[in-house]
């Protein structure tokens, strides 16, 4: 599959401005959801909630800490180059 | 002295280049290479150059790769293979690369060695794996939630989803309602199926716990209201899986991590003596996991790219460990892992990399060490038969997704983000009906080129049977390189 697909944009769904989105949790999975309910599904951002019942966000992507309690990170991630979805969804900015 | 060190490090929070530009740029600009994957005797390198297979164990790994998945079943690794096949280099470097337990499904295996089958020739020195520049909270995490919260999106915070009303009538099934518990109140929102519900189901870090310098961390059997969740939606359609086989067995589930914070550049002398690299250089130091062959408590550590923090000091590292045998005894430290303090992860560790007597005690006395338990981190990898994963959008769901590391994604491989991002693609594609088709999965397995290179290595890079008729075959051929 190449750029033919993947370059193409979807039509906005009929509808879209009328439904809303809940999402469970606020790991890496349902903030791409979001993301691509956005770039993809064309639904306006605020029409979407993400609930998270801890105070931090990213699951178990985390990190955090600092030089005198000391840094934490649970795990770490080993990637690879074809992570064919997971690289169209980084391309936002970083900033 | 900083500006010589980090010169060429490009800017770090560049606001017109992209989380992939960023992981690109420091990856091409410092690729990662293995300094030593394995040691033993308190620092001593092991041979791991090829994966030590003989040729009863290749025909194995060719039965698996051959193998169709439901025939399989729910074996283990263990199962699988005949027992040598456990003392060999591959399976050292795929049980601490990947976190594989014998008692895991061969399955999942098979998974990994197809979908992962152009790093085979690259798993004994961990070339081609891509690290982030800094943590990955604050490489993956901070830019997408920000990027989320300009478009519009709300993200609500301590707000526990504990049910789901779901309507289920012929052959539909729609959520009416989601309870939950929002700042210690109860509250219900009623959904139609004009609305779309996304659920994670299941977790590889629920009920984490930390410890610290002087106390274990508490190991938490309890049932996590992330699988609580599950559990409740499950009991609901057989479509929405088994959470059981996943959650029950955290005996076979759990590990341990600690991360160490260095105040102290006493210790970066000892790893540019085990490593050759320059822990203060910017570029990655150990290069991925440097696993101890003969830790009693399976244990591997890294030293990544430096700073791992945004805001952490110049002249402090930051290690991260795990051990695979939470309830072995140390071979130092004479107690259990899961029963050690931060101070005795640390002394167990700093043992097994040949320091010892006053030079341990100046070293603990500046760290701090933050152990981390968790009960389900392997869950994820658990024997598991068609059914015990539900579909991203299980079959008449109207409305509803599941997403994360616990769905049922054909061909592609769990403990990655990657599955998740997979995952939630699928879910918006397929509950939008959008006209759009979500990549394939890098079909390496099928290239005859990765299969050969594959091959090669698993035969410890010597010649293939056969090879030399085949290149005579092609030779002065257009096709002449291929092997």
């Amino acid at each position: 599959m190449g750029s033919y697909q993947l370059k193409y944009h979807a039509k906005k769904p009929e509808g879209i401005e009328n439904k809303k989105a809940y999402l469970v949790g606020s790991g890496i999975a349902t903030l791409a959801a979001a993301f691509f309910l956005i770039r993809d599904g064309h639904m306006d951002g605020k029409n979407i909630t993400i609930f998270e019942r801890k105070n931090v966000n990213g699951g178990a992507l985390d990190g955090a800490g600092n030089l005198e309690d000391g840094y934490i990170i649970r795990g770490g991630r080993e990637m690879e180059e074809h992570y064919e979805c997971t690289w169209t969804y980084l391309v936002i900015f970083q900033h | 002295m900083y500006m010589d060190l980090f010169g060429d490090i490009p800017t770090l929070e560049d606001p017109e280049r992209t989380v992939l530009d960023d992981m690109k740029e420091i990856n091409d600009w410092d690729p990662n290479v293995s300094a030593k994957r394995v040691i033993q005797n308190r620092g001593e390198e092991v041979d791991s150059s090829t994966l030590g297979l003989k040729d009863h164990h290749i025909k194995q790994l060719t039965k698996l790769f051959l193998a169709k998945e439901e025939d399989l079943g729910d074996l283990t690794v263990e199962q699988f293979f005949t027992p040598d096949y456990f003392e060999t280099n591959m399976w050292l470097l795929w049980r601490s690369m990947f976190a594989f337990q014998t008692w895991h499904s061969v399955v999942e295996m098979k998974r990994y060695m197809e979908r992962f089958i152009h790093l085979l020739p690259g798993m004994t020195e961990l070339r081609n794996i891509l690290f982030s520049r800094y943590n990955q909270y604050d490489s993956f995490v901070l830019p997408l939630v920000k990027w989320l919260e300009d478009h519009g999106v709300k993200i609500e915070n301590n707000t526990l989803v504990t049910d789901l009303d779901i309507e289920i009538s012929g052959k539909e099934k729609v959520v009416t309602g989601i309870h939950l518990v929002q700042n210690g109140e109860e509250k219900h929102i009623k959904t139609t199926r004009n609305d779309l519900v996304f659920v994670i189901n299941g977790s590889m870090t629920e009920n984490s716990t930390l410890g610290s310098m002087d106390k274990a961390p508490e190991l938490n059997r309890e049932l996590g209201p992330v699988w609580s969740l599950w559990k409740n939606i499950a009991a609901k359609d057989p479509s929405f899986g088994r959470p059981e086989v996943f959650y029950e067995n955290i005996d076979k589930t759990k590990w341990e991590s600690f991360t160490v914070t260095f105040k102290d550049s006493k210790i970066a002398d000892i790893i540019k003596d085990l490593t050759n690299r320059d822990p203060y250089s910017g570029r990655v130091v150990t290069g991925g996991i440097i696993t101890i062959k003969d830790s009693n408590w399976g244990m591997s550590f890294t030293l990544s790219r430096q700073p791992h923090f945004a805001n952490q000091p110049d002249d402090v590292l930051v290690l991260w460990a795990y051990g695979l045998f939470a309830d072995n005894e140390g071979d130092y430290i004479k107690k259990k892992m899961s029963e050690c303090t931060g101070e005795e992860l640390l002394r167990e560790l700093l043992y097994h990399i040949g320091v010892e007597g006053e030079l341990m005690e100046e070293i603990v006395d500046s760290a701090i060490v933050i152990p981390a338990m968790m009960p389900h981190i392997t869950s994820q990898f658990m024997p598991r038969v068609k059914g015990d994963r539900p579909e991203v959008v299980p079959e008449g769901s109207v409305n509803l997704a599941f997403l994360g590391q616990f769905v049922e994604i054909e061909g592609d491989c769990v403990f990655t983000v990657e599955y998740s991002v997979r995952s939630a693609m699928i879910a918006v594609y397929k509950l939008l009906n959008l006209d759009k088709q979500v990549p394939e999965i890098y079909p390496s397995k099928y290239d005859i080129r990765h299969i050969i290179n594959a091959t090669k290595t698993l035969y410890g890079n010597k010649p293939l049977p056969g090879e030399f008729f085949v290149k005579k075959l092609l030779k002065d051929t257009s096709l002449e390189g291929l092997l």
